[in-house]
């Protein structure tokens, strides 16, 4: 008997479902494709009080920044989760007014860099909050189609160098600025890594010396009293010149790696690699020795490593004399977050 | 038709002095090359109508941009298919590899020459023309199995073993209903049983309803035994639900996996080939081939009366349902019904029968394997051979028997 | 005479495959059309996920969970925000929990909508697939409203949301809710009543309660064979306790409790209940509230370490996070259900054909992403 009720409901349901699809089939003007180039689907668009701007789209796709209204702070480049964002800064001249940002900020480094690499960014939006300025935007622009003919010829190398288009460069400064600024940034890094070497093998010389000299005292102690003593002449003069086994362009890669970058430096992506963070604190114990005065003549114009501007302290001090406005989370001090926290511990 | 299409050849002039063995041989090659243009032709056609009404019932509209809406679709798709690399696995057995798909179009094409077009359209005047395109039409097995071993993959096996067991075990249902139809009619010649379905007559040989003369609507049995034969034919022609030996999803693509360009267009071919043949099928023997439904003219104008009513009504209740208006069968039905009226020259037409009654025909029954193919899910291997000994197999032996009980009840055979 | 050998033959089901639902790859040991023994090989969508986190500060982190289960990124992000929250105390405002509660909710209707057409897609029938794609859209265009994104949102931030919704969100949230029901109706009709898809479903791939609980199944999976756990139930996270929805379990209505055919239903259901729960929820939306309130300036959670487990479309997602008090986590561990729901394929898939096999795998309805990390 289940036979014949088998094959009866297997009637009934069969034809349910070809009503439905019959129904679908006599309606075709419901259809839910969109013919792309000739009809557009609309992006959705609200305000959420970014600036100036009315209405400002919510969808996220390529990245752009008003470079006018760049103060250079590098939050966006520390909120980044793949770096793909790399900026230059740099300090002006003394008397050189950078201006002033949309919101009134006063400017205090010159942003001649600022890179942003859309084939390694995920389109995450971490970098558009922490902005002070609110200069950095995702905009709705989802068409990555370039009409460029690509050559078919190229070479691994230079098409990773082209990437498709899909390098972005805002700078404020023209090309030849931008070169003479960072081939006096690279000068005064030698120069000033030649210096900190040579002080270091002074300090060592000095250190070597002195140990020297106490053992020589130890010695000298430890002996009978002799009336008649000879003073040991003085010790033979070491040569005050460097060796020249030092070579200052091995501590430059160290010390200094973020303004260090390849020739081909107009396309290629600046490497910053998290482990350089952890190298910032080391960089300030270096640079807070005092300036002796057999320093080379630094011209003042590239005079970037006195306070480098990658420290984080120095960049607090920037932003906070620029505004009055609370500093964006990821720059402030870790006492008071963690006092405010409540200390618990759950084992869920 | 052969013949006629010879003297036709010999009419003319100048080419009167040719000889009858030239003529015919001639006209038998035009004969045959005018059925393969028909199956390509057909098949080219049917590929971009499975796409269209897929889509629609998909809520989505298909190809549009080759050609106004997406007409030319099938030519570039052919085009791309014919400038593929033709990659022979290495380990392949390269002869049955190579042979096996033109097997299977070759048995589909074949069957066509028995095929009543119309009743002036027919290449081969069979006696036994139903007895020759259910046996030719069962050697695509072979292709399907060649095709499915010569890929050296076990996948593929695995489908073309399948499509082996499924084909066999519908042939012996399909064949019983057929034989139910030819227990009626006393003759397996194809023609001859369209012929025997002309004219008006009673539903089910009693019941008062006007219907032409049709198969479909001799007895119960027999219109059982037309969907029995649908059901074995979808089986036959491996199209869903019983698209094991293809089945997307399970096997990549089953026996025909390995096959990339000209000799996958060539499947392709095939299996709209076997569609169609199918669908030529159920039309000849059941729905009264090239017959007209309608006896003569004044049937053509009340029946198109008659649909324009229903198509008021329609209107009304849709209207009433969902506050909208439909404005496509009522303003359709309208139209034709004025013209019949109108014009008689195309109402006589319509009443008459010929190549269009059978091409609708035939449309429909496509249409309605498309529809279970974009439906229903696939049956299972084992289950698809349940339905067939154990569904479809006694249904079919069931008509017969009714079939022949109807008769002797009807009065069309003395014992 | 020689003798034949009838061998059992080990059948790949490459990595490339339609319907494997991702990069997996099953060793099959096939004795004709039967399988004898399944043999899942996984790892080709490892992307280090637990790697990265450990060098990413916490807030970074959260785009990453989302791209983990790329089918239900918001729960990822939810489960992971809660851990966070958790640890470091966060008190969240209330316009933010109901949001919250939303947009999970919404997104398990999304997960759901592409489970129940990729089952019908691997047993066969092609339309169902694009319906549910069709509802799934409407639920995309939603997200891409309030968070700018369609697939992966990093909209779930630890302390709050990133921003609030737009205008018009509740409106067309209504909106998609007042057409949903009939849609379900609608798939019912054409593909759960199925006398062929029943058949295809019904009775296969039986999994007994004992046999779920042993394996670690969780989820709709272990609901359809009867057990009644659900972690917004049990163990109640976020509001979940205002709001009032049945939790579907496996009946057996058309075969035995924990066939196929029971994990499918019981997900149909699922989606109604979850729509359910949304309207209850913009009922009950509080119109004011700063969503950004609470989130806090330095993500430094005290030391200490964390499991946090919620309810994922796939079943229990848990978030095993270690801290020593600095701003980059020492261990992110993700429990995956969908890990967890494959292991027990061989125990109830050997000894059916390779097509159950097939349908078994799309009823536990995993993700690759989520399995890999």
């Amino acid at each position: 008997m289940s036979y014949f009720s088998n094959i009866s409901s297997a009637i009934t349901t069969l034809v349910d479902g070809m009503k439905v699809t019959m129904g679908y089939f006599v309606r075709p003007r419901e259809h839910v494709t969109l013919q792309y180039p000739d009809e557009v689907w609309p992006v959705p668009s609200r305000n959420i009080g970014v600036g100036e701007l009315d209405t400002y789209n919510t969808i996220r796709s390529k990245l752009t920044v008003d470079i006018n209204d760049c103060i250079g702070c590098k939050a966006c480049e520390r909120a980044c989760p793949v770096n793909c964002i790399t900026i230059d800064t740099y300090r002006g001249e003394p008397d050189q007014d950078l201006g002033t940002t949309s919101k009134g900020t006063k400017i205090k480094l010159l942003t001649a860099n600022f890179t942003i690499d859309m084939s390694e960014c995920m389109f995450c939006d971490l970098c558009t909050p922490p902005c002070p300025e609110d200069c950095i935007v995702m905009t709705p622009d989802y068409q990555f189609i370039s009409n460029d003919n690509q050559k078919m010829d190229v070479t691994p190398e230079e098409r990773w160098r082209d990437r498709d288009l899909l390098i972005y460069q805002f700078s404020k400064v023209s090309e030849e600025e931008r070169q003479r600024l960072k081939a006096e940034a690279k000068e005064a890094a030698q120069a000033k890594a030649l210096a900190t070497a040579a002080k270091k093998a002074e300090a060592e010389k000095a250190a070597a010396e002195k140990a020297a000299k106490e053992a020589a005292e130890a010695e000298l102690q430890t002996q009978a009293p002799i009336t008649n003593i000879e003073y040991a002449e003085e010790a033979p003069p070491v040569s005050s010149e460097p060796e020249s086994e030092v070579v200052p362009f091995a501590f430059t890669e160290a010390v200094v790696p973020v303004l260090e970058s390849t020739d081909n430096e107009e396309t290629t992506r600046i490497n910053i690699p998290i482990e350089t963070l952890t190298k910032v604190e080391k960089q300030d114990e270096i640079l807070e020795e005092p300036q002796t005065e057999s320093a080379p003549h630094i011209p003042e114009a590239a005079q970037v490593s006195e306070d480098s501007v990658t420290s984080m302290e120095k960049q607090d001090e920037i932003l906070e004399e620029s505004q009055s406005e609370p500093t964006p989370e990821i720059l402030e001090d870790s006492q008071d977050a963690e006092d405010s926290m409540t200390k618990e511990s759950d084992n869920g | 038709m052969i013949q006629s299409l010879a003297n036709w050849i010999l009419s003319f002039d100048i080419l009167s002095g040719m000889g009858i063995s030239i003529a015919w041989s001639l006209s038998l090659f035009i004969v045959a090359a005018l059925i393969f243009v028909f199956v390509a032709a057909n098949a080219i056609v049917l590929v971009y109508i499975e796409r269209k009404v897929s889509a629609f019932m998909q809520v989505r509209l298909g190809p549009m941009r080759v050609g106004k809406f997406g007409t030319l679709q099938t030519v570039a798709d052919a085009l791309k298919l014919l400038q593929k690399e033709d990659i022979i696995p290495d380990k392949a057995d390269k002869i049955l590899f190579t042979i096996g798909p033109w097997i299977i179009l070759v048995a589909s094409v074949v069957t066509f020459a028995a095929i009543p077009f119309s009743d002036t359209l027919l290449a081969a005047n069979m006696n036994i023309g139903l007895f020759y395109v259910v046996s030719i039409s069962s050697i695509v097995v072979l292709g399907i199995v060649m095709a499915g071993w010569a890929s050296n993959n076990k996948w593929s096996l695995y489908g073309a073993m399948r499509s082996a067991a499924q084909i066999i075990s519908y042939e012996i249902p399909v064949g019983i209903t057929l034989i139910s139809v030819v227990a009626v009619v006393g003759s397996l010649n194809l023609q001859t049983i369209i012929e025997s379905q002309a004219g008006v007559g009673n539903l089910f040989h009693w019941i008062p309803i006007p219907l032409p003369n049709w198969y479909i609507f001799h007895s119960p049995f027999l219109f059982v035994a037309a969907f029995v034969y649908l059901i074995g034919a979808t089986a036959e022609i491996n199209r869903t639900p019983f698209d094991i030996p293809e089945s997307e999803s399970e096997l990549v693509a089953g026996f025909m996996t390995e096959f990339s360009g000209l000799r996958w267009a060539l499947f392709f071919l095939s299996e709209y080939a076997n569609a169609t043949l199918v669908a030529f099928l159920v039309s000849i023997v059941f729905l009264g081939g090239w017959q007209s439904p309608f006896a003569n003219y004044e049937g053509v104008q009340i029946g198109f009366l008659v649909i324009s009513l229903f198509a008021i009504m329609w209107t009304i209740f849709v209207k009433v349902k969902t506050k909208r208006l439909s404005f496509y069968p009522l303003g359709l039905s309208i139209i034709i019904t004025l013209s019949a009226w109108l014009f008689p020259g195309f109402a006589i037409w319509l009443a008459s029968p010929g190549l269009f009654w059978m091409l609708m025909k035939v449309a429909s029954i496509i249409f309605l394997l498309m529809w279970f193919r974009w439906t229903f899910p696939r049956l299972r291997v084992d289950q698809l051979m349940y339905v067939s000994w154990k569904v479809i197999l006694p249904l079919s032996l069931i008509n017969l028997m009714g079939v022949a009980v109807w008769m002797w009840l009807s009065g069309e055979i003395q014992f | 005479m020689a003798r034949l050998y009838a061998e059992e033959m080990v059948l790949n089901m490459g990595p490339q495959h339609p319907s494997t639902h991702g990069v997996l790859r099953l060793k099959l040991t096939t004795d004709g059309e039967i399988v004898s023994h399944i043999e899942p090989v996984i790892g080709y969508l490892h992307r280090s996920f637990e790697k990265h986190a450990e060098n990413l500060e916490y807030q970074m982190v959260t785009p990453f969970t989302g791209r983990c289960d790329y089918l239900a990124a918001m729960g990822s992000e939810h489960g992971y925000a809660m851990a966070v929250e958790k640890m470091m105390g966060i008190e969240l405002p209330e316009r933010v929990e109901y949001l919250r509660v939303i947009f999970a909710e919404l997104q398990r209707i999304a997960s759901h909508l592409v489970a129940v057409g990729t089952f019908g897609l691997d047993v066969g029938a092609i339309t169902p697939f694009i319906y549910c794609f069709r509802e799934r859209e409407l639920i995309l265009d939603l997200f891409e409203m309030a968070s700018g994104a369609r697939l992966l949102y990093n909209y779930i931030w630890i302390g709050g949301l990133a921003h609030d919704v737009p205008p018009g969100f509740v409106e067309k949230t209504y909106e998609f809710l007042d057409n949903f029901e009939k849609r379900v109706a609608e798939y019912n009709q054409i593909l759960s009543g199925n006398k062929i898809f029943i058949e295809r479903a019904a009775d296969i791939g039986v999994m007994t309660p004992e046999v779920a609980i042993n394996y670690g199944v969780t989820g709709p999976s272990l609901r359809a064979s009867g057990v009644n756990i659900d972690i917004r139930r049990t163990q109640p996270y976020s509001i979940y306790d205002r709001f009032e929805f049945d939790v579907p379990l496996g009946e057996g209505a058309q075969g035995t409790v924990g066939d196929s055919w029971d994990r499918y239903y019981v997900r149909v259901l699922e989606m109604q209940e979850s729509a359910k729960i949304v309207r209850q929820a913009l009922d009950q939306l509080p119109v004011e509230g700063d969503v950004q309130a609470a989130v806090p300036r330095r993500i430094r959670p005290p030391k200490g370490e964390i499991y946090f487990r919620s309810e994922n479309p796939r079943g229990e997602l848990g978030y095993y996070i270690v801290s020593d008090g600095k701003n980059v986590p020492v261990r992110v561990k993700m429990r995956s259900p969908a890990f967890s729901n494959l292991s027990v394929i061989n125990e109830i898939g050997h000894g059916w054909m390779i097509s159950d096999v097939i349908a078994i795998l799309g009823s536990l309805d995993i993700v690759l992403g989520e399995i890999d990390r």
